[in-house]
């Protein structure tokens, strides 16, 4: 398993707003993560869900890698990922991959730096390099850099720029919704707990209110026993 | 859990109500199991100052937020499996395969967090009216061993969703049982059950977890609850409502517990539930506070986390460990900050009990070790480097200098006159 850190990115991270209301756009998401990511990573924990149900995500379809492949560092099992790491880190991780010769897979990344895993993405968003080759040699590795003034792209690939970031989007919107699918059945029981609560809290208020505090102006003393 | 909570105040509420009114039966069980007079005795009979405010609440609070605790925890304790191959996945399972599951886990976390944030209120209310002083030592003293079971509760059950944080954290804080004397490594191995923290420490930790600590906690708040009956609350004024009683021997200036300040309560304990709940339902991991982002991610041995953090309601005393920068004197004053708690009755030499009474001495003194306590909260999460360092130094040292001037401080401040009653306001 890859040993994840926060915070050892070196760029800021962009902010990407999530929905978890829209059902659409989380099957979306499933769909490209069935092309793009399901021949490496899996989803163990999902796979019961209504959702992989719908996308027909099964357990056989799901790759098994022993501890040695990968030279020690096997695809790891995606189900909480965006729990583990953030919905912004992956937004940005998986838009960051710039050409970098020195690395075996041909690419590096800004968020993860010297990564193992290889682009995904090469055909759809292209090619992108730094934008000064001797960035850095010059020590600037910062995490308050915005990745647009670090890399270009220099090759468009398949899909537009704007293209390529919904569809990485919508990966991401899958993954938020497979890390904690409980939360359909929050947003459906939360305004019910909460109103049932508000109701209750009025009422007991307003009796404490009406008829407790006369009860404190003329404390009773209970009868001698 | 609703429904169990509804159930036990229904029943509290039918024993209350309706069967004394059952002369025979109820007076033919009294004699044999004094429930009800108990009960009586406790609620109905129990003199409670009536300028008792909000933050007298807080005792209530802890007492719901532990009974949350204890209901919650069965049901996960019926998925849950404590093997190292198997706790991280049956977390998992109670998350998305039990029905509401998730409702179950969500709240026993939420819970947690909010038991401390209830009981460090309570601490501080403590503090603030001197509840701390004669005829209460014991009561005090109680309450500090209580902490530290709940602290060691804490520590335990974190330990066993068995995230990469939760092995880690265990991990540190083993470790720091190796720095006693002579023992200490025996110890280790001992808590560990192995050379190492694995398997067999998890499935220790869950025995400590479910049944060890969790039943001491119950004693001791069994404990804390007698010695706060016999020797009765305090109050905001720090008046002693026991000097002057009508001719029954009903303290002038007290009311019945029950139904006065149970029925002033309760909205705040629903008040507390609410805010519970928005928690559970739109923020379980409130923000990565109170379920770490590492700890979804499986323990894994050979990968150490770039910071190790405690959870935030044991980071000020880890804040404590790091600043000090010998190992075996960080895990002494660790222990020291909060085993001198234990004898503030007795550094604490005024006169006086409640902070409305105190000259601007004990004040500043109750803000400063109150500040640098948050302080350190703060700091334990941040890594230890720079500034960060320097200043949990600066907060380590205002919090221990608190318990040596607090004598000084206390003896030489001048405190206003305390009125003989409970004024009217």
């Amino acid at each position: 398993m890859f040993a994840f850190a926060v915070g050892d990115s070196l760029v800021a991270l962009d902010a990407v707003k999530i929905d978890t209301t829209d059902q659409a756009r989380i099957l979306r998401g499933g769909q490209h993560f069935q092309q793009t990511c399901l021949s490496c990573h899996s989803l163990v924990d999902f796979v019961n869900d209504p959702v992989a149900k719908e996308l027909g995500l099964s357990k056989e379809q799901m790759p098994v890698w022993p501890e040695d492949s990968w030279n020690g560092h096997p695809p790891p099992d995606l189900s909480l990922i965006a729990l583990s790491m953030s919905p912004d880190w992956l937004f940005t991780y998986l838009r960051t991959y710039y050409v970098d010769k020195a690395r075996p897979t041909g690419y590096n990344n800004l968020v993860y730096p010297n990564t193992n895993m290889p682009n995904p993405f090469v055909d759809m968003q292209g090619h992108q390099v730094l934008i000064n080759p001797n960035y850095f040699d010059k020590n600037h590795a910062h995490g308050e850099q915005f990745w647009y003034r670090v890399i270009k792209l220099k090759e468009t690939g398949r899909l537009s720029p704007a293209e390529f970031d919904d569809y990485v989007d919508d990966i991401v919107q899958f993954l938020t919704y497979v890390s904690d699918p409980s939360v359909h059945a929050r947003r459906q029981i939360g305004p019910w707990v909460l109103g049932y609560l508000t109701l209750f809290i009025m009422v007991t208020y307003a009796y404490f209110r009406l008829v407790g505090k006369d009860y404190f102006q003329s404390p009773k003393s209970p009868p001698p026993h | 859990m609703f429904i169990s909570l509804l159930i036990t105040g229904f029943a509290i509420f039918v024993v209350l109500n309706v069967l004394p009114y059952f002369k025979g039966v109820g007076a033919w069980i009294d004699r044999r199991l004094p429930i009800f007079s108990f009960l009586l005795d406790h609620l109905s009979y129990y003199p409670a100052p009536k300028n008792l405010n909000i933050w007298y609440a807080f005792g209530a609070l802890a007492m719901v937020a532990c009974a949350i605790q204890f209901i919650s925890g069965i049901w996960l304790v019926m998925y849950y499996t404590p093997t190292a191959e198997q706790a991280f996945s049956s977390v998992q399972l109670i998350m998305r395969e039990v029905p509401y599951g998730w409702l179950v886990r969500y709240v026993h976390s939420t819970g947690v967090s909010l038991w401390f944030v209830v009981v460090y209120f309570h601490i501080f209310r403590g503090l603030m009216y001197g509840s701390y002083k004669t005829p209460r030592e014991l009561l005090w003293m109680s309450g500090v061993v209580l902490l530290f079971l709940l602290m060691a509760e804490a520590y335990t059950g974190y330990v066993l969703p068995w995230g990469q944080m939760s092995f880690w954290a265990s991990k540190v804080i083993i470790s720091l049982f190796s720095s006693i004397p002579v023992v200490g490594n025996d110890i280790v191995v001992w808590l560990q059950g192995d050379y190492e923290v694995s398997g067999v420490t998890l499935h220790r930790f869950f025995a400590f977890h479910v049944v060890g600590f969790s039943f001491l906690i119950l004693a001791m708040i069994f404990l804390h609850i007698i010695m706060l009956h016999s020797v009765g609350s305090n109050n905001p004024d720090g008046v002693d409502i026991m000097k002057h009683k009508d001719r029954n021997g009903w303290p002038l200036d007290a009311v019945p517990y029950y139904p006065y300040f149970v029925m002033k309560y309760i909205p705040i304990i629903l008040l507390y539930l609410f805010v519970f709940f928005v928690i559970v339902f739109y923020a379980p991991t409130f923000f990565g506070l109170f379920l770490e982002a590492e700890n979804f991610e499986r323990a894994n041995p050979l990968v150490t986390p770039l910071h190790i953090k405690p959870s935030w309601y044991l980071s000020p005393y880890y804040a404590i460990l790091r600043s000090i920068p010998d190992k075996s004197l960080g895990a002494l004053m660790m222990l020291m900050s909060i085993v001198l708690w234990l004898f503030l009755p007795w550094l604490d030499l005024s006169p006086v009990r409640s902070m409305r009474y105190r000259g601007w001495m004990s004040r500043t003194a109750l803000i400063t070790v109150v500040g640098s306590f948050v302080l350190l909260g703060y700091l334990g999460l941040q890594p230890a480097v720079g500034w960060y360092l320097v200043m949990s130094r600066v907060a380590t040292l205002l919090y221990f200098s608190f318990f040596l001037l607090i004598p000084i401080l206390s003896y030489y401040d001048q405190d206003y006159v305390v009125p003989d009653r409970i004024p009217e306001r």
